[in-house]
């Protein structure tokens, strides 16, 4: 069965770029260029298996739409992308299952994806919740 | 004449006699109050430091020492002045009173002396003079204005007195010690140069920080009788510099996005190439572009981790890390990297528990393992080593390249220092990595040192703490 990756992420040009490399995974892939959109995109099409989620977007933040959906009770596997310095921090401030250092590289993006849509996931998963 | 007649006249002739005397008299009661004071005592600006001596002589009953003073008059003037104080009695040997002298020091010298003040007064900086007791016996305005402070809190007290209100701190925050304060410093006969020191105004409720230089005062046989201190505000400087410092972090975090959109899509048309493309003019077009990419990304890494540790923000996490793992990891890519050298592990067969940050840890070998294979340019053996000392490990990465001259060793932990600058092994660079894996070294509790040889090569170490279970 086909996974579905969900791309939240405001920098049109970055999100192609990860759409790519994810459809090469043969992923399928939903974009959004906003939290909000994320959110609307999750109500319409359902529950993606991963997340890729950027954190400083303009309107609702990365850290805000994860914190929404925890309200919702959506309990999703997220993989934070920041160009913060304090990356790890962040991730674990809103129980992201890992996190990719902004500038990543397409083989760190594709070693975290195969991770966490690979047999394992379950596993992981649970360890990503507190 | 009956007693009491040449007893009025007497009286009325020092009264006479203190109506029109050049110097100051002023008379205290027993309980520390003023009941007389002459006219020319009347001229004083502030009898603050008159009253502590009274209180003095008032406890003790005997004369105070006699002391040479600067003292303002209301007029704005100064003058350098004897002031003398002593208990007067009653005719039971009660003490009933003090008298206190003040006395114009000697007009010549004072002239001269009062010229040079006016001069230190009018300075931008502040200078401060204490004598061997650590006792401020000069202030200047500039320095009391900046500190928040009055000349009379300062001139004739000691340090101890009114430090703990200056919270005197390091530019990282951390507390000076007694021993490390520029004065104390001086009075053992060193010179200070270059110091900064931040402070607390209490009037403006801001910091100020000050740059310090500091030296003895020796007299004619060369013995220390005193210490100077000359203090430069440098606030407008910190602040340009923290400016500085929040902008380049914000220009390098802006740059991460766009560097991740071209290093990703250089990557997806490398994986496109076709096989028969390698000796392709396009195919060295994109590799050249990839490591353009990979330099930037390295740059501003750099500009970040720079600005973060000159700021006082790096945040370094202290958490139990397996230390052979790191290594192995480390080495492995840079194999992959430099397949001319060959890597060997030291020590390290078996895991080492340390206690630090793992990603920082990873940066910091890296960035020895990188130093040894670029500067050991006809490949050969690069060892990292680890040895167990006590409650520490330290690690050593060692190459046999080109090492580093003499005349430039001492300053290659500098911050933008690049040792092999005008040499053919000029590798680029911001020639920061050093200057970075020290400060993180330092934060993770350890330290950083070389051994060099020119021609030869070069050993790098560096210690950490090793894990303790609690």
């Amino acid at each position: 069965m086909t996974r579905s990756v969900l791309v939240v992420e405001d920098d049109d040009d970055l999100r192609s770029l990860v759409a790519e490399v994810l459809a090469r995974e043969h992923c399928d892939v939903r974009e959004a260029a906003s939290g909000e959109a994320g959110l609307d995109d999750i109500a319409r099409n359902g529950r993606p298996d991963l997340i890729l989620l950027d954190m400083r977007m303009p309107g609702m933040s990365g850290a805000e739409f994860a914190r929404e959906l925890r309200r919702r009770g959506e309990m999703l596997t997220i993989v934070v992308m920041t160009a913060a310095v304090s990356a790890r921090t962040l991730a674990e401030e809103i129980q992201a299952a890992a996190w990719l250092a902004k500038p990543f590289s397409v083989s760190a993006l594709v070693t975290i994806v195969r991770t966490f849509l690979g047999e394992d996931v379950q596993r992981l998963e649970r360890r990503a919740e507190p | 004449m009956d007693l009491a007649r040449e007893h009025d006249l007497r009286g009325k002739a020092i009264a006479d006699l203190l109506e029109c005397a050049s110097y100051g008299v002023i008379y205290y009661g027993a309980d520390g109050r003023m009941i007389y004071e002459n006219p020319a005592a009347c001229v004083l600006a502030d009898h603050g430091m008159l009253v502590e001596r009274v209180a003095d002589v008032l406890a003790l009953g005997v004369p105070g020492p006699p002391v040479e003073r600067i003292v303002a008059r209301t007029d704005g003037t100064k003058v350098r002045a004897w002031i003398w104080t002593t208990p007067m009695l009653d005719s039971s040997g009660k003490i009933a009173g003090a008298l206190v002298g003040v006395i114009p020091s000697s007009n010549k010298p004072q002239q001269h002396l009062l010229e040079l003040e006016a001069v230190i007064d009018s300075m931008v900086d502040g200078v401060f003079v204490i004598d061997r007791d650590l006792r401020f016996t000069f202030a200047n305005i500039a320095g009391a204005t900046a500190r928040g402070l009055r000349l009379n809190d300062i001139v004739g007290h000691t340090m101890d007195e009114f430090s703990a209100r200056l919270r005197v701190r390091h530019p990282d925050q951390r507390p000076y010690t007694r021993a490390e304060l520029p004065l104390v410093r001086a009075m053992t006969g060193e010179v200070v140069r270059g110091l900064d020191k931040i402070v607390f105004n209490s009037v403006t409720g801001q910091d100020v920080h000050f740059r310090i230089s500091a030296s003895p005062v020796r007299d004619r046989e060369g013995t220390i009788i005193g210490a100077v201190e000359v203090a430069s505000d440098v606030t407008a400087v910190v602040e340009l510099e923290t400016l500085k410092d929040e902008f380049m972090q914000v220009v390098a975090h802006e740059l991460k996005t766009p560097v991740t959109v071209v290093k990703g899509f250089i990557d997806l048309l490398l994986r496109d190439a076709p096989p028969d493309m390698r000796s392709d003019k396009r195919r060295k077009m994109l590799d050249a572009i990839d490591r353009g990419a990979n330099r930037l990304a390295k740059i501003i890494d750099d500009v970040i981790d720079v600005s973060q540790l000159h700021l006082g923000r790096m945040a370094v996490r202290s958490e139990l890390v397996e230390l052979t793992g790191v290594v192995r990891k480390v080495v492995t890519t840079a194999q992959l990297d430099a397949p001319h050298h060959v890597f060997r592990m030291i020590g390290l067969d078996r895991p080492i528990r340390i206690r630090g940050d793992a990603l920082r840890i990873e940066q910091i070998i890296k960035a020895l393992v990188d130093n040894g294979t670029s500067y050991s340019p006809e490949g050969g053996d690069i060892e990292v080593a680890a040895t167990i000392r006590d409650t520490q490990v330290v690690v050593t990465v060692t190459d046999h390249g080109v090492g580093i001259r003499a005349e430039r060793q001492p300053r290659i932990f500098e911050r933008f220092y690049r040792a092999h600058t005008d040499t053919p092994y000029d590798r680029g660079g911001l020639g920061v990595s050093l200057f970075i894996g020290r400060q993180l070294v330092r934060i993770m509790g350890g330290e950083m040192s070389f051994e060099s040889q020119d021609g030869v090569g070069s050993r790098f170490s560096f210690t950490l703490p090793l894990w303790e279970d609690r």
